[in-house]
C-alpha cells in the first residue's frame, strides 16, 4: 500500500463515536425522562417515553456509520491530510513541523480490539485537539507518528540547580496586597452575601430596622458603609496573601519556575522562550505610589504550565522593572518612547466617557432624582483624558509596544518574531476622523490574546502594517 | 488618506448566496410571526399592537438582511495574498482588516455547505496557532487553488513558535 493513499480509521470507531454521541444526549434524555414521569401521572407508560430514546439512537447510530465512512486520512508531502465531513466537506493539512506532540491513548474498549487511539496537537490551539484518530490498529498508529515526529527531538531531564531570582518579603506582600484592587470582588460578594441574609429575615424586623434607619443621622449609615467598606478591605487583603504567600522566582537554563500559595503551594514552570508578551499593569492603587505588577501571556506547552496569563512578579517599582527585566527576561529591557495619539482622538475619547450618562436619558426623565449620577461625569471625563494621554504605540526591528488604560494603565511589549497577526478596524464614527484601533494578537495559553489600542491615526496604522510586512 | 481594499473580490455569485441565506432567516421570522400570533390567540391575550412591532421589526429585519447586507458585505470584502503575508479585510459596520504572515500559519481548510456547493462555492479558512481567519465564497476552484498556494507558501518558512 502506498503512502500516499487515503485510508479510514479501524471500523469499532463507529461504536466509539456512537458511544459518545450517546453520552452527550444523556443529559437531554434524562431531562426527558424526568418531565415525562412528571407530566404522566397515571402508571401506564406512554410509547413516546421509548420512541424518542429510540430515534435519537438510531440517527446517532447513522451518524457515527457515515462519520466513519466519509473520515480519511493520508501521508504525504511532510503533512497529516485529513479529510472528512457528512454534508459539510471539511479537509484539513497539518503539516509536521507545527506538531507539537502527537499521543496514544487506549481506552478499555480500544484495548479489548488490540487498537488505540491517536491525538495530534499542535502549539497553541489548546482550546481542541488539531486531529483525533478515535481507533488505530497499533501499528497503523505507530507509523502515523513516526511519519510525523521526524524532527522532534527527545527532551533529557537532569537534576537541575535553581538559582533564586527574587523572594518577596511580608513587608513587601503585604503592601502588595493593600493596593491590590481585590477589594471590588470582595465587596460585591459581601453586598450579594447581605442581600441574601436579609430574605431571612423576618418582615417585622425589617419594618423596625426601617424605622430606626430612618431615625439614623446620616452620619451613622455612613460609618456603617465604611465598616463594611474596611471589612471587605481587609478580607480582600487576607484572600491576597494567601494567594501569593511565599512568592519567589527561580531560574534554572531556560526555564523559569514560580512559587507560591499559603494553603495550596502552586508551581508555575515557564520556558522564556516561550513568554509571548509581558504587561506592566499600573493599577490605580498603585500608580499613585509608582508600584505596577508584571504579567505576561505564554504559548501552551506542557500540562504543569498556568492555563492563563501568569503573574510574573506582584508587585515592584516602577524604577526597578528595568532592572528586574534584564536580570530575568534581557530581551524584554528594552528602551522606548512612545508616540501619543493624536489631538482629533481627544474628542472620541471624552465622548465615550460620556456615553454612558446619554444612554441613562430616559431614566433622567422617569426619575429626576436620578440627575444626581451627573456629579460623577468629571471624573468619567477625566479618566477619558488619561485614557487618551496614556496612549501609545511604539515600534522598532525588535518588539512592539501599546500603552492603554481602563481603569489601570497598561503597557504591553511583544517581540515583534511573536506577533500573529496584525490589523485594525474602524467604525463609521472614526472613519469621518481618519482613526482606527490598532491591534494585534500573541498566542497565549487557551488560544491567543489581543491587545488593541483605540483612535490612531490611521496613515500611523497603516506605516505599522508595512513594519510588520517586512518583517526580518 | 482613505482605506484602500486589498484587490481580490469574492466570487460575484455570493450576493446571491447570502441572499438565499437571508431567505431561509426570513423564513424562520415568519413562523415566530406565526408562533407570536397563535401564542397571543390560544395563550396570552395582549395588546395588538406588540404583534404589530414585531412584525414592522421582522419586516425590517429581513429586508436589511436580504437587500442591504450581502450587497454592503461584498463591497467591503477584499484580499490579498502575497508569497510574505494575506491581507484581508472584511465587515460591514465596523471595517475589520487583518495581516497574517505566511509564517505563522499552521494550517489552510476548505469547507462548503449546501448552499455554497449549489453555487459551487467554498469557504477557505486559514488558521495560525490562535486564531481563524475565514474568506467566504470563493469560486471552488479558486478556493482550492488557494488552499494549495498557501500551503506551499508557508512551507517554505518553517520556524518554532
Amino acid at each position: 500500500m502506498k503512502m500516499s493513499d487515503y485510508r479510514r480509521q479501524h471500523p469499532l470507531m463507529i461504536l466509539i463515536t456512537f458511544l459518545n454521541q450517546l453520552k452527550s444526549w444523556l443529559v437531554p434524555l434524562l431531562i426527558w425522562f424526568l418531565l415525562q414521569m412528571q407530566l404522566g401521572e397515571s402508571t401506564e407508560l406512554n410509547i413516546g417515553f421509548f420512541i424518542v430514546p429510540l430515534i435519537f439512537s438510531v440517527l446517532a447510530a447513522i451518524y457515527s456509520a457515515f462519520n466513519w465512512f466519509f473520515y480519511r486520512y493520508n501521508l504525504s508531502d511532510d503533512a497529516l491530510n485529513i479529510k472528512s465531513g457528512i454534508l459539510i466537506k471539511k479537509r484539513r493539512y497539518i503539516k509536521r513541523a507545527r506538531i507539537q506532540t502527537t499521543n496514544q491513548e487506549a481506552g478499555l474498549i480500544l484495548r479489548i480490539f488490540n487498537l488505540t487511539s491517536l491525538k495530534v496537537e499542535t502549539a497553541g490551539s489548546k482550546q481542541e485537539t488539531e486531529a483525533y484518530l478515535a481507533a488505530l490498529k497499533l501499528a497503523e498508529a505507530t507509523r502515523i507518528q513516526t511519519y510525523l515526529s521526524d524532527q522532534t527531538k527527545a527532551e533529557k531531564t537532569d537534576e537541575p540547580d535553581y538559582k533564586t531570582v527574587v523572594a518577596l518579603s511580608f513587608k513587601v506582600l503585604l503592601l502588595a496586597g493593600v493596593t491590590s484592587g481585590g477589594i471590588g470582588v470582595i465587596f460585591s460578594i459581601v453586598g450579594v452575601l447581605f442581600s441574601q441574609a436579609l430574605a431571612f429575615i423576618p418582615e417585622a424586623w425589617i419594618e423596625r430596622l426601617y424605622d430606626s434607619v430612618l431615625a439614623m443621622s446620616v452620619l451613622i449609615i455612613v460609618l456603617i458603609i465604611m465598616v463594611v467598606f474596611i471589612f471587605s478591605w481587609g478580607l480582600s487583603i487576607i484572600r491576597y496573601l494567601i494567594r501569593f504567600a511565599f512568592f519567589k522566582i527561580e531560574t534554572h537554563e531556560d526555564e523559569i519556575i514560580i512559587t507560591r500559595g499559603l494553603i495550596v503551594k502552586r508551581t508555575f514552570r515557564l520556558k522564556a522562550h516561550r513568554i509571548q508578551a509581558i504587561s506592566i499593569i499600573e493599577g490605580i492603587l498603585r500608580e499613585p505610589f509608582k508600584l505596577a505588577t508584571i504579567e505576561c501571556d505564554v504559548a501552551g506547552g506542557s500540562e504543569y504550565e498556568p492555563k492563563f496569563n501568569v503573574t510574573l512578579m506582584p508587585i515592584l517599582k516602577r524604577h526597578q522593572i528595568d532592572a528586574f527585566l534584564t536580570r530575568l527576561l534581557p530581551q524584554y529591557a528594552l528602551n522606548f518612547s512612545l508616540e501619543p495619539l493624536p489631538k482629533r482622538a481627544l474628542k472620541r475619547y471624552l465622548f465615550r466617557s460620556f456615553i454612558p450618562y446619554l444612554l441613562l436619558l430616559p431614566l433622567y426623565l422617569y426619575e429626576p432624582l436620578s440627575l444626581i449620577i451627573l456629579f460623577t461625569m468629571p471624573i468619567a471625563l477625566y479618566l477619558g483624558y488619561l485614557r487618551y494621554q496614556n496612549g501609545g504605540v511604539y515600534y522598532d526591528d525588535i518588539c512592539m509596544v501599546l500603552r492603554t488604560r481602563r481603569l489601570a494603565k497598561q503597557t504591553h511589549i511583544a517581540l515583534k518574531k511573536h506577533i500573529q497577526t496584525i490589523g485594525f478596524t474602524q467604525n463609521p464614527l472614526q472613519r469621518y476622523r481618519t482613526l482606527a484601533t490598532l491591534n494585534f494578537t500573541v498566542l497565549s495559553t487557551p488560544s491567543h490574546q489581543t491587545f488593541a489600542l483605540k483612535d490612531l491615526d490611521l496613515s500611523a496604522i497603516k506605516s505599522s502594517q508595512q513594519w510588520f510586512q517586512h518583517s526580518g | 488618506m482613505k482605506l484602500d481594499r486589498p484587490k481580490e473580490r469574492l466570487a460575484p455569485k455570493a450576493i446571491t448566496a447570502w441572499r438565499i441565506k437571508g431567505l431561509i432567516y426570513m423564513f424562520c421570522y415568519l413562523m415566530v410571526m406565526i408562533g407570536a400570533v397563535l401564542f397571543r390567540h390560544f395563550f396570552l391575550p395582549s395588546p395588538f399592537f406588540i404583534l404589530i412591532i414585531l412584525g414592522v421589526f421582522l419586516v425590517l429585519l429581513s429586508i436589511v438582511q436580504v437587500l442591504i447586507i450581502p450587497v454592503v458585505r461584498m463591497i467591503y470584502w477584499g484580499y490579498e495574498i502575497s508569497e510574505r503575508d494575506i491581507d484581508i479585510q472584511h465587515g460591514i459596520i465596523v471595517i475589520k482588516r487583518s495581516l497574517i504572515p505566511m509564517a505563522k500559519i499552521q494550517h489552510v481548510d476548505t469547507e462548503h455547505g449546501p448552499i455554497m456547493r449549489f453555487f459551487n462555492l467554498a469557504t477557505l479558512s486559514i488558521s495560525t496557532a490562535g486564531t481563524r481567519h475565514k474568506i467566504p465564497a470563493l469560486k471552488f476552484d479558486t478556493a482550492r487553488n488557494l488552499r494549495k498556494q498557501i500551503s506551499s507558501l508557508a512551507a517554505l518558512s518553517d520556524e518554532d513558535v
